[in-house]
């Protein structure tokens, strides 16, 4: 295939790779204290929240980057990247505390999320999702505030929500994933930029979808946001998350720090649709995606759902969990992770099972294709007070090629002997016959390929919501053109 | 790491005995590659529970524990025993070691073209130069390294004995071959003995072999075996291999199986493991021919405190392989056991077909399971799978029974042998599976 054909290709499997010209205020490359003062400080933080951000640093210091994963990659000069990027707003001024409304914005900024397809107007209320838009360090926006207003759901960046809300971020915050968890999630407790709370009151569903779009724009940057839910008593919420980044040679890091809390009652719906930039065939540019999500059933009844569809990054390194603290909870986790190229996914789940009658599944979905790599990882813990517990497990993996990998690495740990947990994993083709089969019918290759990968995805595309689900459908197929034939 | 300098003096007695009758070109290698060997663990240790392939079995105790030579074996303990009578009960052509060392006396061995049969010791001390020129045919597997390598160079560094077969082109024995490894006698210190084994089947080949591991009576601080055998399976050879772990309460037990297989060979492998407070086995199937077959099955039965550890790997490196297994365990008390299985299946291997189960029945709520069954999947065309399921016992199964008058222990005694037997009867060399069904009928599940 000639350079330009080559191209063309990758236009359009990435379409979300362009850069985004606006001025931006970052600060110089490198990592120390210093830097984490002056991150505290642009985003006016109190005192505890500096603290936090240097205890973290003082752990990370003493960790060594963790190497377990079934990946490949050079090392990381955590020195080499800056820490912080903001887009200036309109009047050029630095974003303190971020722009006040939406009209403070600079146009390129709105028409990006414009292009993205994400309805940063209000006016476009049809499409009933609230967003949190996310550029490179900061929250640009967030839409509908008042409507979720009027019912009490608090849905703001984080670093307005530590300003506005100390309270509840005090008490909720680095409780789920504290820095000393892991070297990628003490790095982001350390340095994280912004992100998006959400906090829905006691009995109330939430009206429409929130949403987070996260877009990396500046070169040379890393992006570490920290989401934080909080579902009180009762409550219910879906929440949306996706992410893009512009196509750049240099390697990108993403480090985010995922907590979900749901206490009694509540229902927390988590979907993301992960398409950061892949890198190109030969494996060049991309994303690194380290990130750790994890949510706690921590009231009786509670559940939490994570949904996944995983298209994108050059590496991808999540494991989405749920501890299962409170009686009756319940946890699930469906994803489809979709490799291509020279991509390197390791992704699973972690279901820790401490209440009685706590209730898990996981379905799991890898298509590799071309050169990659796809595993899947995960973890079923039942300790000796989880009475009842049950856990079923399913991870298909389909192969796509001949010079593509699926890996399967379940760990399964189980202390109580009430409980029930099932593990089945396969991993098989598109074969021939299929095809031959469709085809005799008078479907044309591609159709046939949508169609089977499709079947294939099916158990989880139905979780997603409607929108979501549109789009993951689209990008999978997308992402397979020119990988079979 | 995990220290042995507890083992420094084993080490050189052993050493010592070897040059006072170790001579010729495999004297020599043999010296070279227990002082290798020995260095190279000096350096490493044994593995610790932060190493992925250990991370639920702990090793330290041993770095403990005071180890002195293997005590004088006690004729009228093997003769009087009931678990070792128990062990003499195959009919078959027999190989006895007992602390280590080979027993002639209690030994029946083939005599038949073209199957050779010898224990190491007597190659050593260079007692038949027809053992050493055949010796020569299979030296090169007995250098094979397999398992964890630390493990191996334990075994490599401290081996006094062993055994080594070869069966040659299209030959095969009219009975199984039976090899015992006992343990007996008193000592208020610990020991070890560490056998190292090889079994080359050439092309055509057959044979039925049985490795029995047995201990028994008072052993202080107690014993650890290390068996390693390396098997390769010429084309068309078969090998219906059976190992039971049977070992002393106090007594530790490590294995390691590798099995290289060419071209269209069979490989059907049972373990089964009762008696031992600690028990790890490996097993590591490379298939490197076209159309081979393996089916390697393992049963555990747990109570007390005991630890079991099985780990499976098993390799498809050419197309059109087939490979089963299926890995049982039913756990008591507050005991603990552990599955790892591996499948990997390389870019070249397709139209493989392979799968994995594991299960287990939970009778006590102290019991724990850890079971990591793993998929690496590298050609598209080929048939993958693994399940691993783990519960306690169906209540409405007990019903069924109770409906029957039968009592709730008597039934769960039932439905535990029932879910036992369902891996020994995957065993299908008759004789065998009757001797390990013998074994396993000892258990009392006092539930």
């Amino acid at each position: 295939m000639s350079d330009v054909a080559q191209n063309v290709k990758k236009q359009r499997e990435y379409k979300h790779g362009f850069i985004t010209k606006v001025e931006v205020d970052a600060i110089e490359k490198g990592l120390n204290e210093d830097v984490i003062r002056l991150i505290s400080q642009k985003k006016n933080e109190p005192e505890w929240m500096l603290e936090y951000r240097l205890k973290a640093f003082e752990h990370w210091q003493t960790l060594d980057e963790p190497t377990w994963a079934d990946v490949d990659y050079p090392q990381i000069d955590f020195q080499d990247i800056s820490y912080y990027s903001a887009p200036k707003t309109k009047e050029g001024e630095e974003a303190k505390e971020g722009p006040k409304s939406l009209e403070d914005l600079d146009p390129e900024l709105i028409k990006t999320f414009e292009k993205l397809g994400i309805p940063i107007q209000e006016q476009k209320r049809i499409s009933g999702v609230a967003v949190d838009m996310v550029f490179d360090s900061v929250s640009i926006g967030t839409t509908h505030k008042e409507m979720l207003d009027e019912v009490g759901v608090i849905f703001c960046s984080i670093s307005e929500a530590v300003q506005e809300h100390p309270e509840l971020v005090k008490k909720y915050f680095g409780k789920v994933v504290p820095y000393r968890d892991n070297f990628y999630a003490a790095l982001n407790a350390a340095v994280f930029t912004d992100g998006s709370f959400c906090y829905i009151p006691k009995g109330v569903k939430c009206p429409m979808d929130l949403s987070t779009y996260f877009r990396i724009n500046a070169a040379e940057t890393g992006q570490f946001e920290r989401t934080l839910v909080v579902a009180d008593e009762g409550s219910f919420v879906n929440y949306l998350e996706g992410c893009t980044a512009p196509m750049r040679d240099e390697k990108q890091l993403h480090a985010a720090v995922v907590e979900l809390i749901a206490l009694d009652d509540a229902e927390i719906n988590y979907s993301t649709v992960q398409n950061w930039y892949p890198g190109n065939s030969e494996g060049k540019g991309g994303v690194y995606n380290f990130v750790t999500k994890r949510g706690r059933c921590q009231g009786k009844n509670s559940k939490i759902s994570w949904t996944q569809v995983e298209a994108g990054s050059a590496i991808t390194w999540k494991y989405p969990s749920c501890i299962l603290q409170g009686e009756n909870s319940q946890g699930a986790f469906y994803s489809v992770a979709m490799t291509h190229d020279k991509m390197q996914a390791d992704t699973g789940t972690k279901m820790i099972h401490i209440g009685k009658n706590t209730k898990s599944t996981i379905i799991s979905k890898g298509i590799s294709a071309d050169g990659s790599k796809n595993s899947y990882r995960g973890l079923v813990k039942v300790l000796p007070s989880a009475t009842n517990a049950r856990n079923y497990t399913q991870c298909d993996s389909m192969l796509v090629g001949d010079k593509c990998a699926a890996n399967t690495f379940p760990y399964i740990e189980m202390k109580n002997k009430t409980a029930k947990v099932e593990h089945e994993a396969s991993t098989s083709r598109i074969s021939a016959d299929q095809l031959f089969y469709l085809q005799s019918r008078g479907l044309d290759m591609e159709d046939c390929i949508a169609m089977l990968v499709n079947g294939f995805c099916k158990d989880v595309f139905k979780q997603l919501p409607l929108e979501f689900s549109v789009e993951a459908v689209k990008l999978i197929e997308m992402k397979l053109e020119n990988s079979i034939g | 790491m995990i220290s042995t300098n507890n083992l420094d003096s084993i080490f050189n007695e052993g050493l010592k005995g070897l040059q006072s009758y170790g001579r010729g070109d495999f004297g020599e290698r043999l010296l070279k590659e227990k002082q290798n060997s020995w260095g190279r663990l000096q350096e490493s240790g044994l593995p610790t529970t932060k190493k992925e392939s250990w991370k639920y079995t702990d090793l330290s105790t041993l770095s403990k524990k005071e180890f002195a030579p293997a005590p004088a074996i006690e004729m009228d303990v093997l003769e009087s025993d009931p678990k070792i009578l128990r062990g003499f009960s195959l009919d078959a052509y027999r190989l006895v070691f007992a602390n280590g060392v080979y027993i002639p006396g209690l030994s029946h061995l083939p005599v038949v073209t073209g199957v050779s049969v010898t224990a190491f010791s007597e190659v050593i001390m260079g007692m038949n130069s027809d053992q050493i020129e055949n010796f020569k045919k299979v030296e090169d597997t007995y250098y094979i390294k397999h398992g964890e390598a630390s493990m191996d160079d334990l075994n490599s560094s401290l081996t006094e004995d062993g055994y080594w077969i070869r069966v040659a082109k299209n030959q095969k024995l009219d009975k199984p071959l039976h090899v015992l490894h006992l343990c007996a006698g008193e000592s208020s210190k610990a020991w070890t003995q560490s056998p190292k084994s090889v079994v080359v089947l050439e092309t055509g080949s057959e044979l039925e072999l049985v490795e029995s591991c047995i201990g028994s009576g008072d052993h202080g601080q107690g014993y650890f075996q290390n068996v390693f055998t390396t098997i390769e399976l010429g084309a068309n050879a078969r090998l219906k291999y059976s190992k039971l772990v049977d070992e002393f309460e106090s007594g530790h037990h490590f294995g390691s199986v590798k099995c290289n297989m060419q071209r269209d060979s069979f490989f059907e492998a049972t373990s089964v493991s009762l008696g031992g407070e600690l028990i790890r086995n490996d097993i590591q199937v490379d298939i490197l021919g076209e159309g081979a077959e393996a089916h390697v099955n393992g049963l555990y039965l747990t109570k007390g405190s005991q630890h079991v550890d099985n780990h499976t790997e098993i390799r498809h490196a050419k197309p059109n392989g087939l490979s089963r297994q299926l890995y049982k365990g039913i756990l008591d008390d507050q005991s603990r056991a552990v599955f790892n299985g591996k499948i990997t299946i390389d870019q070249e291997a397709q139209r493989t077909d392979s799968s994995q189960l594991n299960q287990n029945l939970l009778l006590s709520s102290k019991a724990e399971i850890d079971s990591k069954p793993e998929l690496e999947v590298s050609a598209d065309d080929v048939k993958a799978n693994h399940g691993s399921a783990s519960g306690p016992l169906d209540k409405s199964e007990v019903f069924y029974f109770n409906s029957r008058a039968i009592s709730e222990d008597e039934a769960t005694k039932m439905i535990a042998r029932g879910f036992a037997m369902d891996v020994l009867y995957k065993q299908t060399a008759e004789d065998s599976r009757k001797y390990l069904i013998q074994f396993v009928d000892q258990i009392d599940w006092n539930v």
